[in-house]
């Protein structure tokens, strides 16, 4: 049993235990639970704006059984680039005694089912591995990464909506199987999910309640129904902050065509629309030309109020929303056909800033979310500790595409009177003083390109080794786009999208793809899985730690594997250093400097001591080196390691403590590396944090080695020529 | 002391029960699904048991041939191709089997695809060995819970309502 690490605060504990691989379960079962369920639609029955407070589900799903057997295939993808995040299919040999099987064959029974999947985690040989824990009323299984309230023997896999046409049933066999996606898909086209779905079925309910009430006065108000759903129904324009005068009469009326286009609807629907039409003639007809506006108001509220609007649609248990600047209302006006989906209006919302999703996660809440922009975001923390998967990476495998990559975008706005550009360079520098980031020029034309543009020649630029920084100008040429956007009406608007779009196109080309052993992991507690979240991996590959984002998430439930598609987290806004002091401890953005020091004794091997102040105890330390092949500046003694200081590669890692802090001196770290031949290298490190932006270097130092004697270096048939330029005969 | 069980015994809801102790050849295996990985970076594979199953499976060769018409199960008339013939589309009859390898191990099975007849000149050789393969497909009926027939004392499925041998009422439920 490992030592409880607690987790979650943003200044994670770095000491020598912290990469340690977490003890995990080495035989195990693992098994599927399938419960089944009926959904009941309320299509148009429900009607009402959403209210946080006093709106529920409407209905909820009904529980009729588990599907028992035998799984003989199973697949589960939770993938965020994709709007239907949770998909599966599944192959099961059903029990001769189940319950489902006299409807095995009955496809559109099927269709009304959902199923939720739960995968158990069967702890054979393991039973103290998650000690019981009581505190207090509280009880439950206590893990080794300290969580609480995570219950390591299963994980809710998601909701899955079957597939239409997906099903199929061998009598014989009796195996069954099927395909799904997520709720999701209740808000597409895929399942009726347009706008004037959610509006028509609340009209052709109006109308069966026209045609039978006589009370004139009830008829009137349904009328007043009628006429608001026709032309909700006809589609709706969101007021932002620009534009909303300008009224847009291009909608599709979807309703007042259909309503008056013989044989295009029931006969109900007809006779119950002429009797409402000649009750209305004469008086104030309807105009479905003219879309209602939704007022302007706050992108929060803007998003529940929609969105709860259509929950009729599908069983939503609640719907939470953090979106940027979703106090503020829209930039600029949205308008919405009625043939548009739930998901597509949604999606036109968030879409407006990166890094935003719509999901739905395993309790059935509708997310609409933004995940973090930056580093040292409290609200969007670490997930995943590398030391939690250790021990049961089976592949690892990087993929880099070259193609389509822009990292130079040109924006140019709605009258093309305002223009944006934004580029990205990989190569990128720290001023400490200031803590500006700038770009570190491969090929300075003079001294003044080495030194901070705001400070001034005292302040050189400090070279950032972010290995998330995948491509850049130097290295695979310049791409270029340009974009004519209408609805960018200032440069600061050019600005913003020109770098949302470089960032999105020029970065996210490599990714990484892990396959593990199929274990518990503490991000299955969550209801989001961590898809999307920043996650920490130490590469089996280059041996380096680094923060990713967790893209996708995959499980062969046969095969017993899950595979995660990480992408090296990269940064969506600019950040600048907020230097610590004893007195404001919580200010730091980026991790200051370290300061190092090393000796390399007579056998090769180098001690580093590194330390960053009172930041070692949360700091991991990479170290970096460059062999050079130079002699100092005759007239400086100095090296000029500018050039050098881009070169340099990945030597290794450290979190292992060298000394205790104590009142005069900070905590120091050790890195101890073994050189294998003679030459001249230069050094530096960087401090590194999971939730804190990586430091800048030092100042390179240079080691020299030349200890190793009398080893072959040439040989020219009668002479070998050692390392020191011993020549020695051959006999 | 009774007897030692020999042989191969099958039986099903049909109430025919079919026995040899010629020629009898098994192969037995017992299953379960288990992946094996080996992380890198580990000495030793690391064992995923997949889902719940647990099952015995294998291969019976015998010679099949008729005894059930002579004194006892230990006569028999060979080469009745008629005896033959039923027996394997009995086999194939989608019911589950009732099947005696010893006293200690009896288990539901189901029969699978193919089945064999080993015929050196005519289907009607005094003896022709008959070969199939079998999957179980319930709980082991071991001795606790082994339904007899209370009158001949005939191992009978247990959801069945009559004996298979002497047709007696076997379950005081059903």
């Amino acid at each position: 049993m490992a030592e409880i690490i607690p987790k979650g605060s943003v200044y994670d504990i770095v000491d020598s235990k912290y990469l340690t691989a977490e003890p995990f379960a080495h035989e195990m079962g693992i098994d599927l639970e399938i419960e089944v369920y009926d959904i009941y639609y309320d299509w148009g029955r429900t009607n009402g704006y959403y209210d946080p407070d006093t709106t529920h589900e409407l209905k909820e799903p009904l529980y009729i059984g588990k599907l028992e057997g035998i799984v003989t295939a199973a697949n589960f993808t939770l993938d965020s680039t994709s709007d239907m995040r949770s998909t599966c299919s599944l192959s099961i040999i059903l029990e001769a005694n189940s319950p489902f099987i006299v409807q095995a064959e009955d496809y559109t029974d099927w269709e009304k089912k959902w199923f939720r999947i739960i995968k158990k985690y069967n702890y054979l040989n393991d039973v103290d591995m998650y000690p019981r824990y009581k505190w207090d009323d509280k009880s439950g299984l206590w893990n080794n990464n300290g969580l609480v309230d995570s219950d390591p023997s299963e994980s809710v896999l998601g909701w899955f909506i079957p597939n239409e046409g997906s099903f199929s049933y061998n009598s014989e066999t009796r195996e069954f199987s099927m395909s799904c996606t997520d709720i999701m898909s209740c808000f597409t086209e895929s399942r009726g999910g347009h706008l004037s779905t959610r509006f028509e079925g609340w009209i052709g309910y109006n109308f069966y309640e026209t045609a039978k009430a006589y009370d004139n006065s009830v008829i009137g108000n349904i009328n007043d129904d009628i006429r608001v759903s026709a032309e909700r129904s006809s589609g709706f324009l969101m007021e932002g902050e620009k534009n909303h005068q300008i009224a847009d009469k291009q909608y599709n009326n979807y309703f007042a065509q259909a309503s008056t286009q013989t044989g295009n609807v029931s006969p109900v629907w007809s006779d119950s629309y002429s009797k409402y039409s000649q009750e209305t003639s004469g008086s104030s007809a309807p105009n479905y030309n003219n879309p209602p506006h939704i007022a302007k108001q706050g992108v929060a509220g803007l998003v529940q109020k929609i969105a709860g609007e259509y929950t009729n649609l599908a069983p939503v248990s609640e719907i939470n929303v953090r979106l940027q600047n979703d106090w503020k209302s829209l930039p600029f006006d949205i308008d919405i056909n009625g043939d548009t989906s739930l998901l597509d209006v949604l999606k036109k919302i968030t879409e407006l800033y990166p890094r935003q999703f719509i999901y739905f996660d395993t309790n059935r809440a509708l997310n609409v979310m933004q995940w973090s922009l930056a580093w040292h975001e409290p609200w969007d923390k670490t997930v995943f500790r590398s030391r939690e998967c250790a021990g049961f990476v089976l592949e690892e495998h990087w993929n880099v595409s070259y193609e389509n990559i822009k990292n130079y975008v040109a924006v140019f706005g709605r009258d093309q009177t305002y223009y944006g550009y934004y580029y990205i360079t990989s190569y990128k520098g720290m001023c400490e003083k200031c803590g500006r980031i700038f770009d570190y020029p491969a090929m300075p034309s003079n001294e003044n390109w080495r030194h901070c543009p705001v400070c001034g020649k005292d302040q050189p630029l400090r070279r950032l080794f972010v290995t998330d920084e995948s491509f850049c100008v130097q290295q695979i040429g310049t791409h270029k786009e340009v974009i004519f956007n209408d609805n960018l009406t200032t440069e600061q608007e050019c600005f913003d999208a020109a770098k949302a779009i470089c960032l999105e196109s020029c970065r996210a080309k490599k990714t990484l793809s892990v396959t593990l052993a199929d274990r518990y992991l503490s991000i299955y507690q969550r209801a989001d899985k961590g898809i999307g979240h920043r996650i920490e991996y130490t590469s089996k590959l280059t041996g380096e730690t680094d923060i990713y984002t967790l893209v996708k998430w995959s499980n062969d439930f046969t095969a017993g594997t899950v595979t995660m598609e990480l992408e090296p987290y990269y940064t969506c806004r600019d950040e600048y250093a907020s230097f610590s002091d004893a007195a404001n401890k919580d200010s730091c953005v980026i991790l200051p400097l370290p300061s190092f020091t090393y000796e390399v004794d007579v056998n090769g091997l180098m001690t580093m001591i590194i330390n960053n102040g009172w930041f070692t105890k949360h700091c991991l330390f990479k170290v970096y080196v460059f062999e050079i092949f130079y002699e100092p500046d005759e007239t400086t003694g100095k090296y000029d390691f500018w050039f050098d200081s881009i070169a340099m590669r990945f030597l290794g890692e450290t979190c292992e403590v060298y000394s205790e802090e104590t009142e005069t001196q900070c905590q120091t770290k050790v890195l101890r590396y073994q050189f294998n031949k003679n030459g001249k290298y230069i050094i530096t490190c960087q401090a590194w944090s999971p939730n804190i932006h990586p430091s800048s270097c030092p100042e390179p130092q240079v080691v020299e080695v030349n200890c190793f004697k009398d080893r072959l270096i040439t040989h020219d048939g009668l002479y070998i020529t050692t390392h020191n330029g011993d020549r020695i005969l051959c006999s | 002391m009774a007897e030692k069980f020999y042989g191969v015994k099958l039986t099903d809801m049909t109430g025919k029960v079919y026995y040899t102790e010629i020629e009898v050849k098994h192969g037995l295996n017992h299953k379960i699904s288990v992946q094996s990985h080996l992380p890198i970076d580990s000495k030793f594979p690391i064992h995923t048991r997949i889902g719940r199953s647990s099952y015995w499976s294998g291969t019976i060769t015998g010679a099949f041939e008729n005894n059930q018409d002579g004194e006892c199960e230990h006569d028999y008339k060979f080469g009745d191709v008629n005896f033959r013939i039923n027996f394997i589309e009995w086999l194939h009859n989608g019911l589950t089997k009732t099947m005696t390898l010893s006293d200690e191990l009896i288990l539901p099975v189901a029969i699978l695809g193919d089945i064999g007849v080993d015929i050196e000149n005519a289907i009607s050789d005094p003896k022709a060995n008959v070969s199939f393969e079998w999957e179980q497909c319930g709980e082991r009926i071991n001795s606790e819970v082994q339904l007899n027939c209370p009158d001949c004392g005939q191992v009978v499925v247990p959801t069945t309502k009559f004996c298979p041998n002497c047709g007696k009422a076997v379950n005081s439920n059903g």
